[in-house]
């Protein structure tokens, strides 16, 4: 049943079969398997009843890297009755096979099909929406792909890699008029004591939010092992550089210290993006900063004596500033208005007018808000362009560490003002043949 | 001009560009110099009545982002009572977030003419969207139908904007619909009011066991130390059982989780302090979740009196307290007493408050804490409630300490559990893989249990386990 | 803290037999050097000629990409030919590029250019690849001439045309007629759009209606799902362009 392929050059979305939209009935498995031959049958499930609607009304989805997070989405999504799940994607096997089970556990079949390159996915025009759960340097060529095959995207966070990678997704959206909703189920969920006073004006101005999450990712210098045969490593690789497999580079696990890919700088911002996107997503969200980038990143060196650590500060163009670690002893004692563990705000406290919180769409939480707006095509709630936004900052952060001096960022031109270092470090030559 | 510059700008600046100018994006776009050109109009009007749902939502997405102007908006509002109702839905939505008011009359016609429940409650989530106080009438009128209008009026009163809306609405919690006054309050609550704060207060020593309970729950919400003195009227009024349950949960959590706890504690403490006896009794257990130096003075003085029922309302208090810092405190009257019933209180207490995640103990500390609640315990029952709350404290040491009990009949169901629960955390688990792949085989072979079986059998492999959360409604 | 050139002699020894799984802690002064030499032209001067040099011969792979990412962040034009030289070459291509790609300098440009006119099969993709990431006008007649070529190099030439979106870009594309590959003519739609926004954003509302109408019309007899997207596209940006209360 496993359409394992080792092709690398697949047809994509405009060779394959001019079957309707909604035409999933007449093809799923089809994809999988030349074995399933016997003919097309109408079943009353396929009908719909009481609480399933019927198929012509389902979400065709399927899921693109469906490892740790990919298969908690997975889940999510196949627990839903307006959803028809119809295939996995991923180049590991055993990653591949979970999750084409669960798929056919749930529709007692064996109809799931399941791909090692996601392209061959991306043609099936059955498939209405996808999610996304690769690591990060995969996130802009899958999601652009998809936008252009005309499917809805549902995108974990981080949604981007580099800061030049979000304006083109964003484009590509825009462009096909897809739903891409990005993935930080805690922005909304997690952060309500920091956002509903907020956004009820009740900290008044905010002036500065100090948020503690880990630091930027890390070059990867681990050692060559035997590239087991259950992974498809040169597509694992895709765009990155090439390096040799270790289990410790690859692996899944939500660690940013090592052995695992989002310690490292290939494949991830680190944790100052990886945590960073519930810390700064839920921070930016709670102070109203979705629809800005900062303006002004500036570094602070560690002091001479040891004692404080180097951190970094962002400011927006509203005069709020983040900043990024900043040790404790630094920060004003006062007027700190609210805050939730790793996140502390400083305000005015002069009472604000209240604006009515952003809640998500239909039910589910942001599964279901995604699910919403593929139906009606309304924007979700982290809608891409926001998520961009929300990744700016930490991505400007990371620069800014790594370079060891103070930025400005031109948004309207998207790049840092008279520092061509700090430009160069926007985006990175991708791995022939991908190319964004 | 470098030839990354020219990059720059020839590339990234356009392709970001194209957000604020194919679908206007999410910024608001430049004022209008001249109305909207008619022939984009028309076009999007002509997308919206296409059947093809890909042609409508070019037009949706510029009814909802482009072509400003109150004219565009008339005109479009105009095509609602012309539309068959799915389209209604989908193209009131889209009034709604294009947020201007010219758009009311039109939502407000079509919720007075529409028959058919989805379109009305789109339209009453317009007219939250687009309205003010004017409009807090016809929504009053449609909380009162059933959902999903209801659910959709709810919501609109809790958007809906002006400075005249929560005065409407306090109003309405007062002298409205009785069976909808608790609604009012929730709705006020969702809008976090704090201008209704004295009102709330009001509420909550209502006549009416619903309102008064809607209240507290709301200032739970965003009630501070100057609402303390009329929360303790509110649980004082409160019906002995669930409502004064509830009603001191609600004071607790202004006392120990809003802005300002410390001093609302204070506040509690002087309320406390100026009581009559009765009264004291009544909120004994509220001080003592909420805890403190102060409250401890109390409970301590009570467990030292002489009077058998004192030291017995003392105690029952100390059961309450939120924290470790009693531990000492318990295991010194453990060691003392003699009588049965104030041991299992004792012991209880203990298992409950060790592992704690917002007390003052560092992990080591709690897991010896557990320990040596453990060595205390003489029934098989007590030991299943240390090993079942043992997983609080997520370190490995909790592993050790646990995996030892997979081998007792009388304990291992509670001890898989408390391995599968360590094991869920990913940073401990994958720092000592070895030993939980140890102690997760051990599950499996020993539990029944599907649910942990399945956690067990994700763990071993790397995998993770979504929690499953209770139905939202 | 002052560059000490002597200071990196051994950094420099270790790195260039370094193999992944060494000990990557013995050449980070190297890193050090690199950042601090932001404020100190000599020095930068001198990392990237000792850098430059271990890209010959006799440096281990896993050394040749680190001093590809180093000279990505530090390479002018003097590192250019040493660059150029990998760029034939298999298994340092892209590491190469990693770094002309960013090299801010007319050599690297050139580099890339003469590369693409004789480097074949994904190799030349990457060179596609990279031309387009720096915006590079100059080689749009040559990236053009591929867009009737294989299919996935011909992929490769309309994105890179819809991202370079120079006049001369989009002229291409429209006049790229005869396109048999499905592939590839999806590609070139995709890159005539961008083309149209760029126009759009410039405010050349009328020559972006143009394009969105030929898009239209050459996809209206189309049945496939990408003629659909395609129609619905050219549909979206025509309303753009007549929506003139919208900014530009």
């Amino acid at each position: 049943m496993v359409h394992d392929t080792s092709a690398r050059s697949i047809p994509p979305a405009s060779e394959a079969s001019t079957a309707t939209r909604r035409g999933f009935l007449k093809t799923a498995g089809v994809a999988a398997s030349a074995t399933i031959a016997s003919p097309y049958v109408i079943t009353s499930k396929a009908l719909g009843d009481a609480t399933t609607p019927p198929a012509s009304d389902r979400i065709v989805m399927g899921g693109i890297g469906i490892g740790n997070m990919g298969s908690g989405d997975q889940n999510a999504f196949l627990g839903r009755a307006d959803v028809q799940y119809v295939a996995v994607c991923d180049v590991r096997k055993k990653w591949r096979d979970d999750g084409k089970g669960r798929v056919d556990g749930k529709y007692a079949n064996t109809d799931c099909a399941a791909y090692v390159d996601f392209r061959e996915l991306l043609a099936r025009d059955d498939i209405d929406a996808v999610h996304i759960a690769t690591p990060d340097h995969w996130h802009a060529i899958m999601t652009i792909a998809a936008c252009r095959a005309g499917k809805d995207v549902y995108l974990q966070k981080p949604e981007t890699l580099t800061l030049r990678e979000g304006p083109l997704m964003v484009a590509a959206a825009r462009r096909y008029g897809r739903v891409v909703s990005g993935g930080s189920q805690r922005v909304l969920e997690d952060y309500k004591e920091i956002v509903n006073p907020c956004w009820a004006g009740e900290l008044g101005t905010i002036k500065s939010v100090d948020v503690s999450v880990g630091g930027p990712s890390q070059p990867c210098y681990l050692p060559a092992q035997e590239t087991p045969t259950d992974i498809d490593w040169d597509l694992w690789l895709g765009p990155a550089p090439w390096e040799p497999y270790n289990s410790g580079r690859c692996d899944g696990n939500y660690g940013t210290g090592g052995n695992s890919w989002r310690s490292y700088i290939d494949y991830s911002g680190g944790s100052l993006t990886d945590w960073g996107a519930h810390h700064f997503g839920g921070t930016i969200f709670a102070t109203d900063l979705r629809e800005l980038q900062p303006l002004n990143v500036t570094y602070h060196p560690a002091s001479s004596d040891g004692k404080e650590a180097a951190y970094v500060s962002v400011a927006y163009p509203n005069g709020v500033e983040l900043h990024h670690n900043r040790p404790q002893q630094l920060r004003p004692k006062d007027p700190l208005v609210g805050g939730r563990g790793a996140i502390q705000i400083f305000g005015d406290g002069q009472r604000r007018a209240a604006k009515p919180v952003p809640v998500y769409k239909g039910t589910g939480g942001i599964y279901g808000d995604f699910i919403e707006c593929v139906k009606t095509r309304e924007r979700p709630f982290r809608d891409i362009e926001l998520a961009v936004n929300t990744m700016s900052g930490p991505h400007m952060i990371g620069i800014a560490y790594r370079l060891q001096r103070s930025l400005n960022w031109d948004v309207a031109a998207q790049q840092f003002t008279g520092d061509e270092e700090a430009n160069r470090l926007c985006d990175r030559a991708r791995r022939e043949p991908w190319i964004l | 001009m470098t030839v990354l510059a020219r990059r720059h700008r020839s590339t990234i600046v356009l392709m970001w560009a194209v957000l604020t100018c194919l679908s206007c994006g999410l910024r608001p776009a430049a004022a209008a110099d001249t109305a909207a050109p008619q022939d984009a109009v028309q076009m999007t009007v002509d997308f919206l009545a296409k059947d093809d749902q890909a042609f409508r939502a070019i037009g949706l997405d510029r009814v909802r982002y482009g072509l400003k102007g109150e004219a565009a908006t008339k005109q479009f509002a105009g095509l609602l009572s012309k539309l068959a109702p799915a389209r209604q839905l989908e193209l009131t939505a889209a009034l709604a977030d294009r947020g201007d008011r010219a758009a009311l009359p039109a939502t407000l016609a079509l919720l007075m003419a529409s028959q058919e429940p989805a379109v009305r409650a789109a339209a009453i989530h317009a007219v939250g969207s687009l309205g003010s106080g004017t409009e807090v009438a016809v929504l009053k009128t449609s909380l009162a139908a059933a959902d999903p209008e209801k659910a959709a009026a709810r919501r609109a009163l809790t958007i809906l904007r002006g400075n005249d809306v929560t005065p409407l609405i306090v109003e309405a919690a007062k002298v409205g619909e009785p069976g909808l006054r608790p609604t009012f309050i929730d709705i006020l609550a969702d809008r976090r009011a704090v201008s209704a704060l004295p009102d709330l207060l009001a509420a909550a020593v209502d006549g009416d066991p619903a309102v008064r309970t809607a209240a507290m729950r709301a200032l739970a919400r965003f009630g501070g130390p100057e609402q303390v003195a009329g929360m303790v009227q509110g649980v004082l009024k409160a019906a002995s059982g669930g409502e004064r349950d509830e009603a001191e949960r609600s004071l607790v959590t202004v006392c120990t989780q809003n802005p300002g706890k410390e001093k609302a504690a204070e506040a509690l403490l002087t309320q406390f302090k100026a009581a009559d006896d009765a009264t004291k009794e009544t909120l004994l257990t509220v001080l003592a979740r909420v805890g403190g130096d102060g409250a401890l003075a109390i409970v301590d003085g009570l467990i030292a009196d002489a009077n058998a029922g004192k030291r017995r309302l003392g105690l029952t208090a100390l059961a309450k307290w939120p924290d470790a810092t009693v531990s000492q405190r318990l295991l010194d009257l453990l060691g003392k007493s003699q009588d049965p019933t104030e041991r299992e209180l004792l012991l209880a207490t203990l298992i409950r408050i060790a592992p704690l995640p917002d007390n003052k103990l560092k992990d080591k500390q709690k897991l010896e804490l557990l320990e040596k609640t453990m060595s205390l315990c003489k029934r098989d029952e007590d030991r299943r409630r240390v090993l079942e709350r043992a997983n609080a404290i997520r370190t490995i040491e909790t592993l050790r300490f646990v995996a030892p009990y997979l081998d007792d009949p009388n304990l291992a169901e509670p001890a898989c559990l408390s391995v599968v629960e360590l094991a869920h955390h990913r940073t401990i688990r994958d720092a000592n893989k070895d030993e939980f792949t140890k102690a997760l085989d051990k599950v499996l072979g020993t539990t029944k249990n599907e649910e942990l079986i399945e956690r067990a059998e994700r763990y071993k492999q790397g995998q993770t386990w979504e929690r499953k959360k209770p139905a939202k409604s | 803290m002052a560059y000490d050139p002597a200071s990196l002699d051994k950094p420099f020894e270790i790195l260039k037999a370094f193999d992944w799984g060494g000990d990557a802690s013995a050449f980070q002064p190297i890193d050090a050097a690199v950042v601090a030499a932001h404020a100190d032209p000599a020095a930068r001067a001198d990392l990237e000629k000792r850098l430059a040099t271990l890209l010959g011969a006799g440096t281990s792979r896993a050394a040749k990409e680190y001093v590809c990412r180093k000279l990505s962040l530090i390479g002018t034009a003097a590192s250019v030919p040493s660059l150029a030289a990998l760029l034939p070459e298999k298994d340092h291509s892209h590491m190469a590029r990693f770094a002309l790609e960013r090299i801010n300098a007319a050599e690297a440009t050139e580099a890339l250019r003469k590369a693409l006119g004789t480097v074949l099969g994904d190799l030349k993709i990457g060179m596609i690849s990279s031309l387009a990431g720096r915006g590079d006008a100059a080689s749009v007649p040559a990236i053009a001439a591929l867009l009737s070529g294989e299919s996935k190099t011909a992929v490769a030439a309309a994105d890179a045309l819809g991202r370079i979106h120079t006049p001369e870009a989009c002229q291409a594309l429209a006049a790229a007629g005869g396109i048999t590959d499905k592939a590839a003519g999806s590609a070139i739609a995709d890159a005539r759009l961008a083309c149209a926004e760029s126009l759009l954003r410039q405010g050349k509302r009328a020559e972006a209606k143009a394009i969105y109408t030929s898009l239209s019309e050459s996809a209206a007899a189309g049945t496939t799902p990408t003629a659909k997207a395609t129609r619905l596209a050219a549909a979206r940006g025509i309303l753009a362009c007549l929506d003139t209360t919208t900014t530009s």
